[in-house]
């Protein structure tokens, strides 16, 4: 029921009638393009970096194993850039063992 | 029942069962995220009608207002694991602090941005010191606030003690932010959307709004769960549960 504009009106039809419509988005184009455009580069910047922290430490602990499979011996004293001390380690064994005891 | 309970809770604590099960959970609230954001800006952006009043400047809603929600849910959600880290001290409520803070922080700057880009149209300026927005703008600057506390400190007990407590204080702002509305003359427009009642727009309005509203929810579940994931990862490094989920993947 209803014509071309009750349905367009109702959300079930593109609302705008032409592409240039759609950019210009009344006079109010330059506001909605600058708010839809930061909040997708904001949203894809949050994505990537997350990805991107989750492969970093990956990346790290394959090349740590990497280097302790090729070098067992002294594993224990050559320590890669950025590995987790053992004093540090232990401290956070400490807390777990308290939390989950 | 008692017994199961706390397992349950010792279980939450434990940050190698939380990866675990958090493996299923982060690939589905990516792709929910990527359906929704995708379906409700399609639908904001050309299927919604304009406003009567507002024209097409009122699509910034869409992506205004989940922004504006989600940088104070976060809060919320680092204010109550700050609590839980704080009387526990389990250890995973640091690692989700750690994981939502960048998250927290960018979005309320888009909140921020994007209402100033709606108020320039609306208000006919860009910047009004009124109440919701200079609340927000507090909201802004204690997220600021609990990321540099967390770089200046390097000891990780103190820093996860002092961001915990920061957090928790921070929350008095959250009332602030929801009664802004009311208690000061604004002219902020009171909350789009309630629990308790029907929302003042049409639902061909509203109906991209809740999609959209889900997608950064979705999203931001993504991000926090990934973040944590890699926190445990760098956390736990020399155990052995992490060497074996090490050796079980390709090399990237």
């Amino acid at each position: 029921m209803g014509g071309r504009m009750d349905r367009r009106a109702q959300g079930y039809l593109m609302y705008f009638d032409s592409f240039a419509d759609f950019l210009q988005m009344g006079k109010h184009g330059l506001y909605v393009w600058l708010a839809y455009g930061s909040t997708a580069l904001v949203l894809l910047w949050t994505w990537l970096s997350a990805r991107q922290s989750l492969a970093r430490v990956t990346r790290r602990l394959q090349q740590q194993a990497q280097l302790a499979a090729r070098a067992p011996a002294s594993a224990g004293t050559k320590m890669p850039a950025g590995a987790v001390s053992a004093s540090e380690r232990e401290q956070n064994l400490a807390r777990s063992d308290e939390s989950e005891t | 029942m008692l017994a199961a309970l706390k397992r349950l809770w010792h279980k939450l604590g434990s940050p190698r069962w939380f990866f675990a099960l958090t493996s299923f959970w982060v690939s589905l609230l990516g792709w929910a995220a990527l359906l929704f954001l995708l379906v409700g800006a399609v639908w904001g952006l050309a299927f919604a009608p304009a406003d009567y009043q507002q024209g097409n400047s009122f699509r910034i809603m869409y992506v205004h207002v989940p922004a504006a929600m989600l940088a104070q849910s976060l809060y919320i959600g680092m204010g109550v694991a700050g609590f839980i880290g704080l009387v526990w001290r389990m250890k995973l409520t640091d690692v989700f602090i750690a994981a939502s803070l960048p998250l927290g922080m960018v979005v309320t700057a888009l909140a921020l941005f994007s209402g100033s880009v709606w108020g320039r149209p609306t208000w006919g300026s860009w910047w009004e010191w009124d109440g919701r927005t200079v609340s927000t703008l507090v909201l802004f600057f204690l997220y600021v606030g609990i990321y540099a506390l967390r770089e200046a400190i390097a000891d990780m007990q103190l820093r996860a003690r002092a961001s915990a407590l920061l957090a928790m204080v921070g929350t008095v702002n959250i009332p602030i932010i929801k009664y802004s509305v009311e208690w000061w003359n604004t002219l902020h427009q009171p909350a789009s959307f309630g629990l308790t009642q029907k929302p003042a727009m049409p639902s061909e309005m509203w109906l991209p709004l809740l999609v959209m509203v889900l997608g950064f929810y979705a999203l931001a579940g993504f991000v926090v769960l990934t973040r944590m994931r890699a926190e445990i990862l760098h956390r736990e490094g020399s155990a052995r549960w992490v060497g074996e989920w090490i050796a079980g993947r390709r090399a990237i």
